[in-house]
């Protein structure tokens, strides 16, 4: 347990608390300014696992339908039927170039970046005899930020140190708000479109569950950290529209008003439900392209949707006649 | 899978937060007096120990139920009546008393409660005549009112009467140390304060002329001064020791007028120093947040000798006389934030030996009879033979239960 207490001490704290006390002295000695610009290096830092994450979330939600078919052809089945089902999933994941985990990996790695992150924000700005004793033990030799301790907490008006309930009006409330609000955005960008019902009500949930929860959390977390994940979200949110490719305003049609583009790629995913249940196990070439076709979807937003959505007409429309 | 890492982090960031605003306290040095040792515990209790019986005396207690919190400082003590302060926090809503007692029985002489301030209450408090001085940080209830103040109360029974107090420009984590009627405090924003304490009416219509003089150091000075006639000596974060004059400053200087030509001095020791300086036969004992122990030229400031010990050392180390065969040495017994007292010499600061706390020890020792009592930061107090540092006993401080 000693060497991951080391990993952790030198690996990320360290490096993070010497960081912001040397952004502090460069950027005027303004707190405020050194948080926001290290989470946009943090966030710029992690684009890869982002890309990453992003392209797993995207092949996993293409083969769901598959997926799905393969867990209808093998329900109630038993014994070697169940084990012959896992197989023909696991294969339709390495087809598709799906790790199962892997949407998850990323978010892992990232927890401990966020937690150190957050624990260096207060680490740096101790409010207690101890947090400033120890405080001298983080710090780098030739660090010259040293001498500036104890760093000017105040930021707009608000203490970074002292908690967001704390902080004068309106700060208090518009935090927790603008926190909520930020991550609501980013939950929006990176959530697929389903067209099932459990996903989509699990997707739903977790669209609304995690922006009020972080909210209230907010009201009992230093100022400090609020900024911090504000500026997360943010930057999140500019990350996913180059990597994701969704536009916020286009997001909220979607979402609230139920627009063309909505009923569009709800028709293309049924459709391609649809055929997905003819054959389960598609080749990987087949695989292959609709990861292609997912994918100019998701570039080319609302036209795509639409020739995606008149095809599927069309087929419609030949099966009447 | 998301929610359930968003709840981790939430609930770890959440008990984090708390961990690291809410004092801890455990760095209350003891006192002697009547025969008897009195002490700030952990949980914010003013206690009294008797050396005699190796108990600790349960009627003698406040408060009685609750303890402040945290207790930093030493409590002082002015005729029949002892004073403290203590605090807590909760959030970023600290709850601070100044308390006075009766030392016969340990009661409030200021009513139920002394003089209760929405402030962190850190530093060393100090007694002019009958006035008891206090630094205190910023205060809840004034939302822009200072970073720090300087706080007077009448020492006399009754409720606790402000008689005066002067804003400063930061937190006074340093305490008050005095030499005649001046006071001198130091803040978080590196300025060091001389103060006229006395009682004198022609400083009641406006408390700021008490200020004699103001010094500005390179850096936080969050230690306690040592005050050695005429001259003080501090060290600062910014890995600074300074000897200063106090009766030839200016109004307002800085560390860039430190005048050598005077005797005074500035020194960068490399690290930064929170213990207060010791002084003995011309001699500066200083102490770091790095471990180290500096023994200083008094005159000019040049270094004799430096040692190391394991851990941080926050609080003052004392010097006492131990045998030696047949003979008496002086030693520095020199509290270690990571485990025990260290023993070193005053010639040449090697290391004669170890009075083994196995706990971190924030406090100054104190040397009483033939024992050193060390207030471990577990809450015990444990006390040692002087001679051969082996361990003679140990009490809890906050249930008195036996610990050894």
């Amino acid at each position: 347990m000693e060497i991951f207490g080391i990993l952790w001490l030198e690996g990320i704290m360290r490096p993070m608390i010497n960081s912001l006390a040397l952004l502090y002295q460069l950027l005027f000695n303004n707190f405020g300014l050194s948080i926001i610009v290290f989470t946009i290096l943090i966030r710029l830092a992690m684009i890869p696992l982002t890309i990453r994450q992003t392209r797993q979330m995207k092949k996993m939600q293409t083969i769901q339908p598959k997926l799905k078919a393969i867990q209808a052809k093998y329900k109630g089945k038993k014994g070697d039927e169940r084990r012959a089902m896992s197989t023909e999933t696991m294969a339709l994941y390495k087809n598709a170039g799906v790790n199962p985990i892997g949407c998850l990996g990323p978010m892992i790695v990232q927890m401990p970046i966020w937690i150190g992150f957050y624990r260096a924000i207060l680490r740096t700005m101790p409010s207690t005899p101890e947090g400033m004793a120890n405080l001298s033990g983080l710090f780098y030799g030739w660090n010259p930020a040293i001498s500036s301790v104890p760093f000017d907490s105040q930021f707009l008006g608000i203490s970074l140190v002292d908690l967001v309930s704390a902080a004068a009006v309106p700060w208090n409330y518009a935090l927790p708000v603008l926190v909520g609000a930020s991550m609501f955005l980013q939950q929006k960008m990176t959530t697929n479109p389903t067209s099932d019902p459990r996903q989509r009500q699990t997707n739903q949930m977790m669209l609304w569950m995690m922006p009020i929860m972080f909210g209230a959390f907010t009201w009992q977390f230093p100022a400090g950290l609020a900024v911090y994940i504000l500026f997360s979200n943010i930057v999140g949110v500019v990350i996913q529209y180059y990597v994701g490719g969704k536009q916020p305003i286009e997001l909220f049609g979607r979402s609230f008003l139920g627009t063309e583009t909505s009923k569009a790629e709800r028709a293309a995913q049924v459709a391609a439900e649809a055929n997905a249940s003819k054959g389960p196990t598609s080749s990987p070439k087949e695989s292959d392209d609709d990861d292609k076709s997912t994918e100019v979807l998701r570039k080319d937003g609302r036209r795509s949707n639409r020739n995606r959505s008149r095809r599927t007409g069309r087929r419609t429309r030949r099966r009447r006649h | 899978m998301s929610v359930l890492l968003a709840i981790i982090f939430a609930v770890f960031a959440s008990a984090a937060c708390i961990n690291d605003l809410t004092p801890q306290g455990g760095w209350s040095a003891p006192i002697v007096e009547d025969g008897m040792l009195i002490v700030g515990n952990r949980d914010g209790n003013l206690v009294r120990f008797d050396p005699s019986t190796g108990n600790l005396d349960l009627s003698w207690r406040y408060p009685r139920e609750d303890g402040l919190g945290a207790i930093y400082g030493s409590p002082v003590v002015v005729g029949e009546n002892v004073y403290g302060a203590g605090y807590t926090c909760r959030g970023d809503n600290c709850e601070g008393e100044i308390f006075g007692l009766s030392l016969a029985d340990g009661s409030s002489i200021w009513g139920l409660r002394g003089l209760e301030l929405k402030t962190k209450l850190i530093g060393q408090i100090a007694v002019v005549g009958n006035t008891l001085l206090v630094g205190t940080s910023a205060l809840g209830e004034e939302k822009d009112g200072a970073d720090g103040y300087l706080y007077a109360l009448d020492t006399a029974p009754g409720s606790p009467r402000v008689k005066w107090r002067i804003a400063l420009d930061g937190n006074a984590w340093s305490g008050v140390a005095v030499e005649g009627s001046t006071a001198y405090v130091a803040t978080m924003a590196g300025t060091v304060y001389a103060i006229d304490a006395a009682d004198d009416e022609r400083f009641d219509s406006d408390p700021t002329s008490r200020i004699l003089w103001q010094f500005k150091a390179d850096s936080a000075v969050a230690g306690p001064i040592q005050v050695k006639d005429g001259t003080i000596f501090f060290g600062d974060l910014g890995k600074s020791v300074y000897k200063l004059n106090t009766l030839s400053r200016a109004a307002s200087s800085s560390a860039s007028e430190v005048n050598t030509g005077s005797g005074e001095w500035q020194i960068d020791v490399g690290t930064w120093v929170w213990a207060k300086p010791l002084i003995e036969n011309g001699v500066v004992f200083v102490s770091g947040l790095d471990g180290s122990i500096h023994a200083l030229d008094e005159a000019t400031g040049a270094e004799k000798w430096s040692t190391l010990i394991e851990g941080q050392i926050v609080s003052a180390p004392i010097l006492f006389d131990r045998k030696r065969g047949d003979t008496r040495e002086r030693a520095l017994a020199v509290p270690s934030s990571e485990e025990n007292v260290w023993v070193v010499s005053v010639i040449d600061g090697q290391p004669l030996g170890v009075f083994l706390t196995g706990e971190p020890v924030k406090s100054t020792p104190l040397i009483y009879g033939d024992n050193l009592y060390a207030h471990a930061l577990n809450g015990d107090l444990q006390w040692f033979t002087v001679d051969d540092t082996n361990q003679r006993g140990c009490v809890g401080l906050n249930g008195g239960d036996r610990c050894d």
